[in-house]
């Protein structure tokens, strides 16, 4: 459902609702962070376990993940293998007293982008934090226009026809005679694709097509 | 026949968001150019920083550092290891990593100050050298 608004309107504002996870069974760490990540306008939902964290994700909208490495039960490792099972891709940075080599590497190469090392300073987390979001704008675009091509597949080739040039602006009477149709049909077929596209305003489907970069 | 292993860093001198496009280029030309002289090893750019070890013959590796030298996309080189080696970790020579990682950065960061006491310093090189034989190469042990 994320989706479908990422299609049909505009990328909500980065102060609007910015919103991190922090996955940490250390209470005074989550506590902390969450104190820090306010500083920079961002909501931190704490999670106290990897499997706490897996029961919600269904509800969550993407967000950068604060990942402690070292949890009983299941740890970050575990996790990032969860996530990259799950083609979850949301920006996960790692939390360690001091990051073994061997460790940071798989880390990194399960896809943590990352590893903040305590005590951080709290410029580095909020660098990292940039980064994390910019990547999840970036993912969105890229979503929105999947979403946006998938829809557009599903029109005949006579609506693609009637899309196109709604797009350019022409009037029902103007398609009728480019494509020497009778009105009627035109406007059948046109609601059928508005239909289809899952929208019942003009300017959404104008916002659909230059999103799928027709 | 022995192998001399040879591991520097340096500053970046290129500027974002150009410097994917370069680093790219310098990659191409470095693969091949290591290839048809026999050199293993990898290279990391972190944005801020390059460190790259490379394996092969001796004087093999006097000549390609001459023109790594010169090479005006870094400055402020430091070698911090040069050692003989029974054989090699890297099967090949690739970029190991490329990106903005405040934890590669680390890696590298403290080897570039000369000022830092020499004991603490090799503890670094060694651990740099094991990230990178990690990411890229035979953590387990040398190749054949």
């Amino acid at each position: 459902m994320s989706r479908t608004e990422n299609a049909f309107s505009p990328a909500p504002s980065a102060a609007a609702g910015r919103l991190a996870y922090v996955i940490d069974d250390d209470r005074d760490m989550r506590v902390s962070l969450r104190m820090l990540l306010q500083e920079d306008e961002i909501d931190a939902r704490p999670f106290l376990s990897a499997p706490d964290f897996l029961d919600a994700l269904g509800e969550l909208k993407p967000g950068p993940i604060l990942l402690d490495v070292r949890m009983p039960v299941m740890d970050g490792i575990a996790l990032l293998e969860a996530l990259a099972e799950r083609e979850i891709r949301w920006p996960v940075i790692m939390m360690t007293g001091h990051a073994e080599v061997p460790l940071a590497v798989k880390a990194m190469k399960l896809g943590a982008i990352d590893f903040l090392e305590k005590p951080f300073p709290h410029a580095e987390l909020s660098a990292l934090m940039a980064r994390a979001f910019e990547m999840l704008d970036a993912q969105a675009e890229e979503g929105g226009l999947a979403e946006a091509r998938e829809r557009l597949e599903r029109l005949t080739p006579r609506e693609r026809q009637i899309l196109a040039a709604v797009a350019k602006g022409h009037s029902n009477k103007e398609i009728a005679q480019e494509l020497d149709l009778s009105h009627r049909t035109v406007e059948m077929h046109r609601a059928r694709m508005m239909r289809r596209l899952g929208t019942r305003r003009l300017s959404d489907v104008i916002a659909l097509v230059s999103s799928a970069a027709l | 026949m022995g192998i001399r292993c040879l591991l520097y860093v340096s500053e970046s001198c290129l500027s974002w968001p150009e410097d994917a496009a370069e680093v790219d280029d310098l990659v191409a030309v470095a693969r091949r150019r290591n290839e048809q002289l026999s050199l293993t090893g990898a290279l990391i750019y972190t944005r801020t920083h390059f460190a790259q070890v490379l394996e092969g013959d001796k004087a093999v590796i006097d000549t390609v550092m001459e023109s790594i030298r010169a090479d005006p996309r870094h400055r402020n080189l430091v070698v911090v290891a040069d050692e003989a080696l029974e054989a090699r970790y890297f099967p090949n020579w690739t970029m190991a990593y490329s990106g903005p990682s405040f934890y590669v950065d680390r890696q590298i960061r403290p080897l570039l100050s000369q000022a830092t006491d020499p004991a603490r310093s090799r503890r670094a090189a060694a651990g740099l050298l094991a990230f990178m034989r990690e990411y890229a190469g035979s953590p387990g042990g040398p190749t054949r």
